[in-house]
């Protein structure tokens, strides 16, 4: 049995477009992971992401990270605290660093030249690094929010939708980037997405969610054969 | 020509204390009201709004009961320091910085909420602290409403009149600000004079204007 490298079993009220919901969620993540997040807009992936981040805190229950406790009723560390990457829906990149200070800023203590030299490599960036992130394309805004939410060689890496601005040929392209970094690092992540064809490249692990509860878990391939035959029996009842 | 020139001196000594001082006070509010979670935050925005909606007489008159030596904040103002704030260039110096609070406050605070939130999470997850993030992502971030804020306190306290007649009085050389020497020599019937100090006040605020607009579009460029 592979050891949990983080858990949680939490609850959390939530709101999303004006509707209110209750996130129930239990999940378990081994060191190394990949676990895609999916299920309807308003399920609470981001929800999810944001508690495992630390930046919202739960009604109820634990978070742990190993045998540390990161949220609990009398304990909480601060996401600053707690070694992870977050890539943002919209990037968040900051507009008044150009490309290269965005990443070094990324830097827990000095700036390891030697990476950051590897991170532009890879995620194909040298050529940007003067540029503010106001002159960049969505594709490069999102390639240096990857470059910047690695530099630190985070423990966990959360993502939320990071690719759904992107066009098809790009994010294959960033995919095969992401993986290549996650793989180097061991680094054990997180993702929210709403496209089928992503978790089943990405992740080793899908967890379903539909109303701020997990209803199914698993393989890629029979998490989502399952959905797929749940959403035919739901058509053909139409 | 010194006894024309001090009262525009003393506007402009009280201007650069009042902006310095309140530059303190805005960017540190600003941190504590929009970094932090507290109970009764709407109470305390409203009441550093509160001298944007209130007669300058009014917060004059209770400025001047509470600084009266006699008075609690009076007494230790003089007790702890060694200075009378009624008629006085402190006393005047507090209101004035009482009153153009929220021109301070009030640009930064909007600066502040209208950045992505995104900016300041992705911040503390890339470790740094709410302090850290405040000054290296959100303080760059708000230059055009920092300066705005900046040139508005100042433009509003060389103006100031009924908050430092209040308080300060007409005295010469201590409390006599530009706005009071206009007063003052209108009610002498010296015309020429009150035309002349209102003459460099407007030619004052159309200079501000102007720089405003120009400063603006330089730190957009930025």
């Amino acid at each position: 049995m592979v050891e949990a490298a983080y858990s949680l079993d939490c609850t959390k009220k939530y709101a999303d477009r004006g509707r209110s919901f209750s996130l129930e969620a239990e999940l378990t993540l081994s060191k190394g992971s990949f676990t895609a997040l999916m299920g309807p807009s308003g399920a609470g992936k981001t929800t999810l992401l944001r508690l495992l981040a630390g930046l919202e805190k739960p009604d109820s229950g634990v978070i742990s990270a190993s045998e540390f406790v990161w949220s609990s009723p009398s304990a909480f560390v601060a996401p600053h605290l707690r070694h992870i990457g977050y890539v943002f829906q919209d990037y968040a990149l900051f507009p008044h660093l150009n490309v290269k200070a965005n990443i070094q800023y990324g830097f827990r203590e000095e700036v390891d030249n030697t990476w950051l030299e590897q991170l532009l490599t890879v995620f194909k960036i040298q050529d940007l690094i003067n540029d503010r992130p106001a002159s960049l394309s969505g594709g490069q805004q999102q390639r240096v929010a990857l470059a910047r939410a690695l530099a630190a060689k985070p423990a966990l890496l959360l993502l939320d939708e990071p690719m759904a601005a992107l066009d098809f040929s790009l994010r294959n392209e960033i995919r095969g980037e992401l993986k290549q970094m996650l793989g180097l690092l061991n680094t054990t992540a997180v993702m929210a997405t709403h496209d089928l064809l992503e978790a089943t490249i990405l992740a080793d692990h899908v967890v379903w969610l539909e109303d701020g509860k997990v209803v199914r878990e698993g393989a890629p391939r029979e998490v989502l054969k399952a959905e797929l035959l749940r959403l035919k029996e739901q058509t053909r009842d139409i | 020509m010194e006894q024309f020139m001090a009262p525009l001196w003393l506007s402009l000594k009280l201007a650069v204390f009042t902006t310095l001082i309140l530059a303190l006070v805005g960017v540190v509010s600003g941190y504590v009201l929009h970094m932090f979670s507290f109970r009764g935050k709407s109470l305390i925005r409203a009441i550093i709004a509160l001298p944007l909606v209130l007669p300058p007489t009014v917060l004059g008159y209770y400025l001047l009961v509470a600084m009266q030596p006699d008075s609690f904040a009076g007494g230790v103002f003089e007790k702890l320091f060694g200075v009378r704030m009624v008629f006085s260039f402190y006393g005047i110096l507090l209101g004035s910085i009482v009153f153009s609070l929220p021109f301070m406050v009030s640009p930064i605070l909007s600066g502040l909420d209208a950045l992505p939130k995104s900016l300041r999470e992705a911040s503390f997850t890339l470790g740094k602290t709410r302090l850290q993030t405040f000054f290296k992502v959100l303080v760059p971030n708000i230059k055009s409403s920092l300066f705005a804020a900046f040139i508005m306190t100042f433009a509003h306290t060389i103006g100031e009149f009924g908050v430092v007649l209040m308080i300060g009085g007409n005295i010469p050389g201590q409390t006599r600000v530009a706005s009071i020497a206009i007063f003052h020599e209108m009610e002498a019937m010296n015309y020429d004079v009150a035309n002349q100090y209102a003459l460099v006040l407007l030619v004052f605020s159309l200079v501000i204007i102007f720089l405003v607009q120009w400063l603006q579009k330089r730190i957009a460029l930025w």
